[in-house]
């Protein structure tokens, strides 16, 4: 039967090309748009880590002036100050934690061919890699134990190795990094999450990862600044290195994975108790004001899902309910024409089921049809959209999830858009078609 | 024509009054809204940074194996070379440059007791080439003096003697004077409590932006010049400006010039000014191109629903119209019937979509920082729907007033 229905409807959209044809485009339209720009809503909205989402904590303490808070109402710096960052870090109350910051520094190949390039890098604790888990090529992660040594070891993006090593299992050989040297012990297949949710404050969320990974106790020689985002509310106690890791000028993240509901409130506990002794050695001049936010809470904190993506998902699903609308209007005209056809169907026995069925069907193609037009125009929205902003080319692309939401929103809202004029044509009284004739 | 009957056919069957009543609605509210964004985009994107813009670029070098002093005497080699290299105007050494997204910004203070009126300002370290190396307009004062110059390192702290600033600073900081050139001779205040201390402003430059927008603060008018070189750790930018026609051939080899100079550092690849202002403008441009895009695609949408749906009642109305045509009616008056219905649905369809504009403008305003949407919009968008659904009308209008009279003579 619904192969009937499916052959009568293609022979009535071939009948009349012209208003068909004007249906799939204003369905085509509506959906093209609409998934454009759900498309790149729905990357940027995305959970980067599910399976642990909730177990990845971010850590703000308000070591802010007492004047006036970090930000409006009441917030807390995004970042930490070097001293705190240190001693969460190697108090190791949590599962995992890690402190970290973005550092450039300029690789010097080996390899005479290659020429020395500047890189952007993180500066971090072995803790890094079981928390966000990115997938090894070759190697794995460094040691505790070689946090705690200095040891002069480094991880490498795979695009650097590809760069350095062309690509080779370069575990074992060195890689000079301002003019030291470090032993390769990992080298990562390519890290992308998107968004990067462990640091969206230095660098884009959507921007490029990062180079290679060096631990973060080297830094006591090294005595690098943050590439990124340094905010200070007062001027360091001394003009020396010495005197900005001691200042309150806040320029490293820091997270923390915590397991189960009772760990995080121990280590909330723990949090405030740390500010509380702080307080009486005269820091931490606000109430206390601790924030531990799971991935999902801080990238909405951040506001990673930027306002412009909220207004055009807003306006371009608004757009798709006109197109919608249009298609009604255009389906109960296109349906009503046929009432002569719908009497002599009734009257040779088709029940009203029957034929709100068959209308119903072909309401249900032109949703096909719309979905797969509208795809082809999703497709080049977002080609436009990357020709637009290379640097969010990430967050445009389609896969099987969104091409089968297109199709699923595109029949579902066509068999809406059919049910009215369905049942309108299914109550066509055939005996007044049938006299007029 | 009386418009009572009209009315109460439309009400007899609503069908096609909310349909195309909604779609107008909807319509009026998603292009007045978006018609607004665009326009505020649109002029966002005429920005004028206030340097020379189509023949700057800044260039960034990276030490490896160097300490201070080494980068400070490679900045002096570089700048060397530039100043004389054939086709550049001047250059310098700066941390950024407007409408990079990145750099300095500080509170400053107009007196010395703190608590006095203060305001947030983007800092650029410049030298004393800083007029003619950015293409600046000096308003007042003068540029800074050689002698004035001093090597930055991380850890000092910034204190400058003397300042150039911008005029918008200028007045929004010294809120007693009338002009800018008034607030030559002041001080700029800044620090702690306890530990105060002020540069005097020597120059005013008018028009220079800030590297960044920001939503709470006008800081994009704010900027302040300080004389000091600078040198992030092993890190420095230059900005470079060439003579008129001398850029495209600078570009291309400014790199590996510098590059061949000294070879222990990373000369990364410049930057010209255009590409920094295009980035800078992207969303910007992104946004609007959508906008644009959903609006020409909405009107042309609701052109062919309504040219559509006339159509259909015509062709279900051929026999009433025949009947009317043979009662006397002239062509006219049924042009006017299916023009006067459209009205009618249309100016139902704006009043509601008026209402319509208005929620969404409010849900925009309180969500995402969007301004109250001005009266001229809605009262623009509400004529030009409304002229719009009429002349859609009359299409299908003018073949409904060429049915004969006849036609109501023939059974079908």
């Amino acid at each position: 039967m619904t192969r009937y229905y499916l052959w009568l409807a293609l022979r009535s959209l071939k009948g009349s090309p012209w208003l068909s044809g004007l249906m799939v485009l204003a369905i085509a339209l509506g959906i093209g748009a609409f998934m454009t720009c759900y498309a790149i809503f729905h990357a940027m909205a995305g959970n980067p880590i599910p399976h642990k989402s909730d177990q990845l904590y971010s850590v703000r303490l308000d070591t802010w002036s007492p004047d006036e808070p970090y930000m409006e109402p009441d917030l807390p710096p995004d970042q930490l100050t070097y001293r705190d960052a240190r001693y969460l870090a190697e108090a190791g109350k949590a599962r995992y934690q890690t402190a970290m910051f973005r550092v450039g520094m300029a690789v010097q190949p080996d390899n005479p061919d290659v020429k020395p390039m500047f890189s952007v890098g993180r500066m971090t604790y072995s803790d890094f890699f079981p928390m966000f888990e990115p997938r090894f090529l070759y190697g794995g992660p460094w040691s505790r134990e070689q946090d705690g040594d200095h040891s002069p070891v480094v991880v490498l993006s795979r695009e650097l190795n590809d760069k350095v090593f062309g690509g080779e299992n370069s575990v074992g050989r060195k890689l000079t990094l301002d003019a030291s040297d470090y032993t390769v012990v990992g080298v990562l297949d390519t890290f992308n999450p998107v968004p990067r949710y462990y640091d969206v404050i230095n660098g884009s969320a959507f921007g490029d990862e990062d180079e290679f990974y060096l631990p973060f106790t080297l830094n006591d020689q090294l005595q690098k600044r943050s590439i990124g985002n340094n905010s200070c509310w007062k001027a360091p106690p001394e003009n020396s290195y010495q005197g900005y890791l001691d200042s309150e000028c806040v320029w490293l993240g820091f997270w923390v994975q915590l397991d189960s509901d009772a760990d995080r409130r121990a280590y909330k506990d723990f949090l405030d108790n740390y500010v509380r002794e702080q307080k009486k050695l005269g820091r931490f001049e606000r109430p206390l004001n601790n924030h531990l936010d799971d991935v999902m809470s801080w990238l909405k904190v951040q506001r990673v899902v930027a306002d412009d993506a909220h207004i055009q998902l807003g306006l371009s699903f608004a757009f798709l309910i006109v197109c919608l609308l249009n298609t009604v209007g255009l389906m109960l005209a296109k349906f009503l024409r046929r009432s002569g056809e719908v009497g002599v169907r009734r009257a040779l026995g088709a029940s009203r089921v029957q034929i709100f069925l068959q209308y119903l069907a072909e309401s249900g193609l032109l949703g096909v049809g719309g979905a797969l037009a509208g795809l082809g125009l999703a497709v080049f929205g977002l080609a436009v959209v990357r020709k637009i902003s290379p640097d969010i080319e990430v967050l445009t692309h389609l896969d099987t999830g969104l091409l089968l939401f297109a199709l699923a929103v595109s029949v579902a809202a066509s068999l809406l858009a059919g049910l009215y004029p369905a049942w309108r044509a299914c109550r066509i009284a055939p005996a007044a078609q049938l006299k007029s004739q | 024509m009386e418009i009572r009957p009209i009315l109460s056919t439309v009400l007899r069957n609503p069908v096609g009054l909310v349909l195309i009543g909604l779609q107008v609605a909807l319509t009026l509210a998603i292009v007045v809204n978006a018609l607004y964004i665009i326009d505020d985009r649109l002029n966002n994107m005429q920005v004028k940074a206030g340097v020379d813009e189509d023949n700057i670029l800044m260039i960034r070098s990276a030490g490896i194996d160097s300490d201070f002093e080494a980068t400070l005497d490679s900045v002096h080699q570089d700048l060397d070379y530039l100043r004389h290299r054939p086709g550049v105007v001047s250059a310098m050494s700066t941390n950024t440059l407007p409408l990079t997204q990145s750099g300095w910004s500080s509170d400053i203070e107009s007196q010395e007791a703190p608590d006095g009126h203060s305001i947030d300002t983007a800092i650029y370290f410049s030298d004393e080439t800083l007029v003619d190396s950015m293409g600046l307009k000096l308003i007042a004062g003068r540029s800074f003096r050689a002698d004035e110059v001093e090597a930055f390192s991380m850890n000092d702290e910034l204190r400058p003697a003397v300042t150039i600033i911008s005029a918008a600073a200028a007045m929004d900081l010294f809120q007693d004077i009338k002009s800018p050139e008034e607030a030559l001779g002041r001080r700029v205040w800044s620090g702690e409590d306890n530990d105060r201390y002020s540069s005097e402003v020597v120059g005013i430059v008018d028009g220079v932006k800030a590297p960044w927008r920001a939503l709470s603060t006008n800081i994009f008018d704010h900027v302040m010049f300080v004389p000091k070189i600078f040198a992030f750790g092993k890190l420095t930018a230059y900005v470079v400006r060439a003579e008129p026609g001398a850029f495209d051939d600078l570009m291309k080899n400014v790199q590996s010039e510098l590059a061949e100079l000294n070879t222990q550092r990373v000369v990364m690849e410049p930057n010209s000014f255009q590409e920094i202002r295009e980035r800078f403008l992207r969303a910007d441009k992104a946004l609007a191109t959508m906008l644009i895009t959903v609006v020409v695609l909405l009107l042309l949408v609701n052109i062919l629903g309504i040219v559509g749906l006339v159509s259909f009642w015509v062709t279900q109305r051929t026999k009433q119209i025949g009947t009317r045509r043979a009662l006397g009616a002239t062509r006219g008056n049924i042009l006017r019937y299916f023009l006067i219905e459209n009205a009618l649905i249309s100016s139902m369809g704006v009043a509601l979509g008026a209402l319509a504009a208005l929620a969404l403008n409010n849900w925009l305003v309180t969500q995402f920082k969007v301004d109250r949407l001005p009266w001229e919009y809605l009262a623009g968008g509400s004529v030009a729907l409304l002229l719009l659904g009429i002349a859609a009308a009359c299409v299908p209008a003018m073949r409904a007033a060429a049915i004969p009279p006849a036609i109501a003579t023939r059974s079908v």
